[in-house]
């Protein structure tokens, strides 16, 4: 069965609790009936934001944060991209992003131009834009 | 004909994205293709019965109700409905309950698939 790319470009901040809905989706592909479903998360704009590390959302406002979520998918192996443009934009290192190695993750955030993003999303079967 | 997915995670008086969402749907049951409607996040308050009738203001449940009647499929977030405090016995009748993974399958499979989200 050949795998459909669902493409998710995340633009909205941890502010919404969109993020979390794009992600939850994501991790809702893994385990789809009749398709075989190859998920990709892309973080754009604002977006790239969700991506930090040490996200104290239960501390602070007894909230889930997305990097919980990254972190799920990174463990879950799925493919997790992030604007590069964007990251310098928003100053943010390659050390400033989260990863799942606590729990021996290899899958990380991977930085990519726009381009490369834009490429992602004219390969896929579907794009789902949040 | 075709079948369109579509998904929508704006509540419905917040802002204009609901009534859009249903006035698409509505205009493509009107060209007999099917339409499948998925609700998320705060869209899921939309499918709570006993909304009340406002003046000017779109009636979403009515709307709803006429539009199942004419075929719409709807589907409800079962944990974004559950988190809001929304149970399945105080939904409008003929509102399913399923998981997001329901999205993914049914997006798939339609001709076109949206997701209206928030701005």
């Amino acid at each position: 069965m050949t795998a459909k790319r669902v493409f998710f470009l995340i633009r909205s901040t941890f502010k919404k609790e969109v993020p979390l809905i794009a992600m939850d989706h994501a991790l809702g592909c893994l385990t789809a009936r009749g398709f075989k479903v190859e998920p990709v998360v892309a973080f754009v704009g604002a977006g790239v934001l969700n991506c930090l590390r040490g996200q104290d959302g239960m501390g602070t406002y007894g909230i889930e944060t997305p990097e919980e979520r990254i972190k799920m998918l990174l463990v879950s192996d799925v493919k997790v991209l992030v604007c590069g443009e964007d990251m310098e934009r928003y100053g943010i290192t390659m050390d400033m992003l989260t990863d799942a190695r606590e729990f021996n993750a290899e899958n990380t955030i991977q930085p990519v131009s726009f381009e490369e993003i834009r490429e992602g999303i004219e390969s896929s079967d579907m794009v789902l834009v949040f | 004909m075709g079948t369109l997915a579509i998904g929508i995670l704006t509540g419905p008086y917040g802002s204009k994205n609901m009534a859009f969402a249903l006035r698409l749907a509505k205009a493509a049951l009107e060209k007999g293709h099917s339409v499948r409607l998925w609700l998320s996040g705060d869209a899921t308050t939309v499918a709570k019965k006993g909304q009340h009738e406002y003046h000017r203001c779109f009636n979403f449940e009515a709307e709803l109700r006429e539009l199942i009647e004419m075929g719409l499929e709807v589907v409800n977030c079962e944990s974004c409905a559950y988190i809001r405090g929304i149970n399945k016995e105080e939904m409008i009748d003929g509102i399913q309950v399923d998981t997001m993974t329901w999205f993914i399958e049914n997006a798939l499979s339609s001709d076109v698939a949206l997701m209206i989200g928030e701005e």
